[in-house]
């Protein structure tokens, strides 16, 4: 049965996120089919951008799946974005997280396959311009790249991304200020 | 808010140009910036290197799937079961909230005794900082300089370098790093003469050589190559002490012909691309203790070139605060640091012939920001810090070293594959990852 996000309106294309997830809580799978198809890409483009080069779809994945399993707790506090991009933030901290430990059981020449697999992606999404810059965003922290992504890869304003991030504005405001000395820094001397 | 000056101008508030780049400042900010450009090229040129910056990052395409159909049915399958499984609620929807502001209730309940006891206890003692935490004993150093030492042997490549992607470094350093690396293996040889470490140090050691340019530099032709070229270099010399033989001479002197061929008129050593030719100590620091290593290799020609650098950093101190990362003598704001302090200290500190009077006042300063220094990882202030106040022979000093140093084992990895090296999590391991931590690490424990 499809859910009734207001009274006289079923969940379409235009229908807002918030009233989409309510619809969600209500165990309509077509609302969340359409939040699927109207912010995978989002999410396929920040987990790229973080560095993610082969697994970004299997995060994208797991963010929704995350989304579908707590939709009881959603809370509409703010845009539906701010609330997508809170939990893919905390999918790739645990997907960092287990690389690094996965990365530890590996053998030499696994690892050197898998930076060898990187690079050949990357090569192959991207042309040497962008290379440039995704080695530039290679060399920041994922603290750096985190506000450096949302802010230019995924337009979010310095005040979403602190609440994304969970960090005062005046953190976000520094820490883009360092990521641009360092981009800036690294860009010069790759050149 | 932290600030930081921007290098070029020292009356502009780096962050200013950056929020103006992205059109973030207030109208009254806007217009003293704009009256501040017109008469300010410097910061002229830094904004238009930030919006070119940002009007890239802002060009770059979108990723998107590969088969964004296929990715919605992927997720879609993925979420039936979730669907149907889902727990039926037993209790209505409102109870669980209530449940949840009960449970904040009793345990506020049940902490009030201890809330009590502070608030009466606040009323006769005045607490101004935390006490500083119990020092856990952990391994010894030597335990611990041989434990990296042994992860550092398993990182080395085939071709005895240590590859700085795979240790998430960036590659314009690489060589830095495997400086460091050298340096760090070195310093485990000492404590222990294993045939398999001499051999990974030979290896590293072929490595380095077999990659001088022609000009005597190694490591990439860019500003920062100072910051590759000195380790470096440091690395074959102590290497050269440590098996006669195994580095040739001419390389040795190639490379320092070259550290003096690019000091800078003032004495010391910057940015190769600085039009002014700036001097900064954090470079002239490695290239000092570049040309005093070869000068107690008794390679005199070094002696006029380090006398001069010497004689920068004197003249670099700033105003009883210690010493500024360049000579900036008009300036009461010029930056200094923990870090930079116990690198000046190092420079003019010579160790055949003890510490001079003139550098007293330098060495309450550095007492001072040992203390002040919280346990925040920071491997190359640590570094500093201990190499600069081991060279004081006082107990206050001695113990201090042994609290830096023992902070710094207690962040070592003891377990799994790599057991012995040290996670990439202070301010400079964006650049020089694990490799970096590692070997500052290990540098820091030298006896």
């Amino acid at each position: 049965m499809m859910c009734r996000p207001t009274q006289s309106t079923p969940a379409t294309d235009t229908t807002d996120d918030a009233a989409l997830m309510q619809c969600c809580r209500d165990d309509d799978p077509a609302a969340f089919r359409l939040l699927i198809e109207r912010h995978q890409d989002k999410l396929v483009n920040f987990f790229g951008r973080m560095g993610v080069h082969n697994d970004s779809e299997d995060l994208t994945q797991e963010t929704f799946l995350k989304i579908f399993r707590y939709r009881h707790r959603y809370r509409k506090r703010a845009k539906f974005t701010t609330y997508l991009y809170s939990v893919a933030r905390n999918v790739y901290i645990d997907y960092a997280r287990k690389a690094g430990r996965r990365q530890k059981g590996l053998q030499q020449l696994t690892i050197e396959q898998q930076v060898a697999d990187d690079i050949a992606s990357h090569k192959r999404v991207n042309t040497a311009n962008d290379q440039e810059i995704a080695a530039a965003l290679d060399c920041l922290s994922p603290k750096l790249r985190m506000v450096v992504v949302l802010a230019f890869f995924e337009g979010q304003d310095y005040r979403t991304i602190g609440r994304i991030l969970k960090v005062p504005v005046g953190t976000v405001k520094s820490r883009m200020h360092m990521a641009i000395g360092r981009l800036r820094f690294f860009m010069k001397n790759q050149a | 808010m932290k600030t930081e000056k921007n290098s070029h101008c020292p009356a502009c508030r780096q962050f200013e140009l950056t929020d103006a780049a992205l059109s973030n400042l207030s109208a009254a900010q806007t217009k003293k910036l704009a009256h501040h450009l017109e008469k300010c090229d410097a910061c002229r040129t830094e904004l238009a290197g930030i919006r070119k910056l940002i009007l890239r990052l802002e060009r770059e395409p979108r990723l998107t799937a590969r088969d964004p159909d296929m990715l919605s049915r992927r997720i879609m399958t993925r979420a039936g079961p979730l669907l149907e499984n889902r727990p039926k609620r037993f209790w209505p929807s409102w109870i669980y909230p209530a449940w949840r502001w009960a449970a904040l209730v009793l345990m506020v309940a049940a902490a009030a005794p201890w809330i009590w006891r502070t608030i009466s206890r606040s009323d006769t003692v005045t607490v101004t900082s935390l006490p500083a935490q119990p020092w856990v004993p952990s391994r010894s150093a030597s335990e611990s300089v041989l434990l990296a030492a042994n992860w550092l042997v398993t990182a080395q490549e085939p071709d005895g370098r240590w590859a700085s992607r795979r240790w998430q470094a960036h590659p314009s350093f690489e060589t830095a790093l495997n400086g460091l690396a050298t340096l760090s293996l070195i310093e485990a040889h000492r404590l222990d003469p294993d045939p398999e470490l001499a051999g990974a140090i030979r290896h590293a050691l072929d490595h380095l050589s077999a990659h001088k340019h022609a000009e005597g530099r190694f490591g990439p032709d860019f500003a920062a190559a100072h910051y590759n070229h000195a380790p470096a270099t440091l690395a074959l010399m102590h290497g050269h002490g440590l098996m006669p033989g195994t580095v040739p001479d001419m390389i040795i002197d190639e490379a320092l012909a070259w550290i003096m061929k690019t000091q800078n008129r003032d004495g010391g050593w910057g940015y190769l691309d600085d039009p002014d030719k700036l001097s900064k100590l954090s470079i002239t620091y490695w290239n000092i203790q570049v040309l005093r290593t070869a000068h107690a290799q008794d390679r005199a020609h070094v002696t006029d070139s380090l006398q001069q650098a010497i004689e920068w950093v004197h003249a670099n101190r700033a105003e009883n605060r210690g010493f500024a990362y360049q000579r900036q003598p008009q300036s009461p704001t010029a930056t200094v640091s923990a870090t930079l302090n116990a690198m000046g200290f190092l420079c003019l500190n010579d160790p055949s012939t003890g510490i001079a009077t003139r550098l007293r006042p330098a060495i309450e300063s550095l007492m001072s920001d040992a203390q002040a220094t919280a346990s925040d990882p920071d491997y190359y202030r640590d570094y500093m810090l201990a190499t600069a106040l081991q060279s004081i022979h006082t107990d206050d000093a001695a113990s201090t070293v042994t609290e830096i140093r023992e902070r710094v084992r207690q962040r070592q990895i003891d377990q799994g594959p790599l057991a012995g090296s040290w996670s990439p999590d202070d301010p400079w391991s964006g650049t020089g990852g694990r490799l970096y931590t590692t070997a500052m690490a290990v540098l820091s424990q030298k006896p």
